[in-house]
């Protein structure tokens, strides 16, 4: 069962690859071929690379941080990191700095402030766990985007508030292999490391004196899993710019279809987030003559199916809180 | 032999939860530790099992030092049964039993075909063969708890302990963990160190008792010596009677509950 659903995403994965490199405004010509060789080298491989890179890391860096938070509702937007990432990246671009390394960096630290300031907030109240996180997530999120307007507000509206802006919405749209090779060895990395530990987050998901009593390290295990999961998402959202509900939904998608046993659900959560947003990105460059962000797109999708998952599927994927 | 030499431990900006508080639970035995609300027994048996550290004083296990063991060290001497966990993810059975094996592999925490046998065999000593692959969201209580049971098991220590096991059974379910329990410490040596809140089911489960008031153990030796009237009264702070049934068992009541309506 298990093989044959894998067997199914990485086919899946391949054949989406193939079509979205095939498929685009420009329509490939057989008698043409330097052209279509620069569109398709040039133009879209660079794009579905990174589609399929933050795809993965998007949907991993939610399992994980789900598991981590021992919370079903948190993803990297709803931890704040999202936002945390854009006003450290806007940040970044005001000052004088102002290199992609720099930016990368600047996004990442304030990613993992957020998630810091959230989690600890969650843990100073007293209220039920799970929405106590949800709760800071948003105050931390609003905070952080509130500063992101005023730098927005405060910025040279010729020079810098069009750079910011842009690259805020950015998309997939202007990707090159640079932006490529300058994310992927990080990206890569973070993904190998959660793949090599990945079998420990199922005991951390029971929370941590029961992780302490089977003798599982937490505090090294959770410095590791959150350094690596906002690491990647850091990287990804600095070229990228904000994509919602990826890292909710695909989470969840994943485990209906291979349980939680992170065995399975992390590795399956990677390939269906790669293999989602290159489809949600090839739509987004195909369905109308004028391209479509690609965060309107998933959310668009992604509401909807969660609301479905809410009110309908009894076999949401998560237990009892 | 687990042994505890004045320990003190005070969670942080509190008064002291156990104070200079020394024990020795007897190897290959039945231990259980009774008292109040409060008193003490949950973080006595957290600083058994490496949960908290006492600031002062000394734990050891089978003769080496709680403090210079690791996490996962520890975890293959001690077992913790503890009040029902709840799971944020709808895992299987067989996986919430072979999380018992984790202080047995290495880093990366890969299964080998050994752990998933005796995880199975476990689940068959509790009498869940069947449930291996079911939903542990899907269990009762009384079936949730034998799962507990059975990870705690899987990780083959020699100490086991229990923090109110049975707490949200039944009687049926109750008498069925305790059971086993006896069965299992009897035949496999295992030194069982149990809370209970119930005096009378400790009277017939337990081959010793510790009674425990403000973070000292107040009273400790057989159930027939220490169980008496003047004792539980003094423990639980109501004036209780006994009523002796046969030889493993007693009734205790509060005196004059009804004078009291």
């Amino acid at each position: 069962m298990k093989f044959s659903l894998y067997f199914s995403i990485v086919l899946l994965t391949i054949v989406a690859t193939l079509g979205s490199l095939a498929i685009g405004r420009y329509t490939l010509v057989w008698d043409d071929l330097p052209r279509n060789l620069h569109v398709i080298l040039v133009l879209r491989l660079p794009r579905i690379l990174l589609a399929l890179m933050v795809g993965a890391a998007l949907a991993a860096s939610g399992t994980v941080y789900q598991s981590l938070f021992r919370n079903p509702l948190v993803s990297p937007d709803i931890l704040g990191i999202s936002s945390g990432a854009c006003l450290g990246a806007a940040i970044a671009i005001l000052s004088p700095i102002n290199h992609p390394l720099f930016v990368s960096l600047c996004a990442f630290s304030f990613g993992t402030l957020a998630v810091f300031v959230s989690y600890q907030m969650a843990t100073l109240g007293n209220g039920h766990p799970v929405m106590m996180l949800v709760m800071s997530g948003i105050v931390v999120s609003s905070f952080f985007s509130a500063l992101l307007s005023f730098v927005k507000y405060v910025a040279d509206p010729f020079q810098k508030l069009p750079r910011i802006i842009f690259w805020i919405m950015g998309g997939l749209s202007d990707a090159t292999l640079e932006d490529v090779y300058l994310a992927a060895p990080l990206v890569v990395s973070g993904l190998l490391v959660m793949l090599a530990l990945r079998r420990n987050l199922n005991v951390i998901s029971l929370g941590d004196e029961e992780a302490t009593a089977l003798g599982v390290p937490v505090r090294t295990m959770r410095i590791i899993f959150i350094g690596c999961s906002t690491a990647i998402v850091g990287a990804t959202i600095s070229i990228t710019g904000v994509i919602a509900w990826v890292g909710l939904i695909v989470p969840h998608l994943s485990r209906i279809l291979v349980g939680p046993n992170h065995t399975h659900s992390l590795p399956f959560s990677m390939l269906l987030g790669a293999v989602f947003l290159v489809i949600i990105d090839t739509l987004a460059r195909t369905i109308s003559t004028q391209e479509i962000p690609i965060g309107i797109l998933t959310s668009l999708l992604g509401a909807p199916f969660f609301a479905y998952l809410l009110l309908w599927k009894r076999d949401k994927g998560w237990g009892q809180w | 032999m687990v042994e505890i030499d004045n320990i003190s431990f005070a969670y942080p900006n509190q008064q002291p939860v156990l104070k200079d508080l020394s024990v020795h639970f007897p190897a290959g035995q039945i231990s259980v530790i009774l008292g109040r609300n409060g008193s003490g027994k949950s973080t006595l048996l957290r600083c058994i099992y490496g949960a908290l550290y006492p600031q002062q004083g000394n734990v050891t296990l089978h003769k080496e030092q709680l403090f210079q063991l690791s996490h996962r060290q520890i975890a293959k001497k001690v077992a913790v049964v503890r009040q029902q966990t709840h799971y944020i993810f709808p895992y299987s059975v067989l996986d919430i039993v072979s999380m018992g094996r984790t202080p047995h592999l290495n880093f990366f925490n890969v299964l080998r075909e050994k752990d998933i046998a005796i995880s199975r065999e476990t689940l068959a000593l509790v009498g869940m063969s069947g449930y291996a692959d079911k939903k542990v969201s899907e269990l009762s209580s009384g079936e949730s708890q034998m799962v507990l049971l059975a990870r705690a098991l899987a990780q083959r220590t020699p100490i086991l302990l229990l923090d109110e096991p049975n707490v949200h059974l039944d009687i049926y379910n109750q008498v069925r963990i305790l059971q086993l329990i006896a069965r299992l410490s009897q035949q496999e040596r295992l030194t069982v160190i149990a809370v209970l809140h119930n005096p009378e089911i400790a009277y017939w489960f337990a081959d010793y008792i510790f009674m425990l008031e403000k973070g000292q153990i107040k009273f400790s030796g057989l159930p027939q010596e220490v169980m008496t009237a003047a004792n539980l009264s003094a423990v639980y702070g109501i004036p209780m009677t006994t009523h002796e049934l046969s030889l493993h068992y007693l009734a205790m009541v509060p005196k004059d509950f009804l004078n009291h309506k």
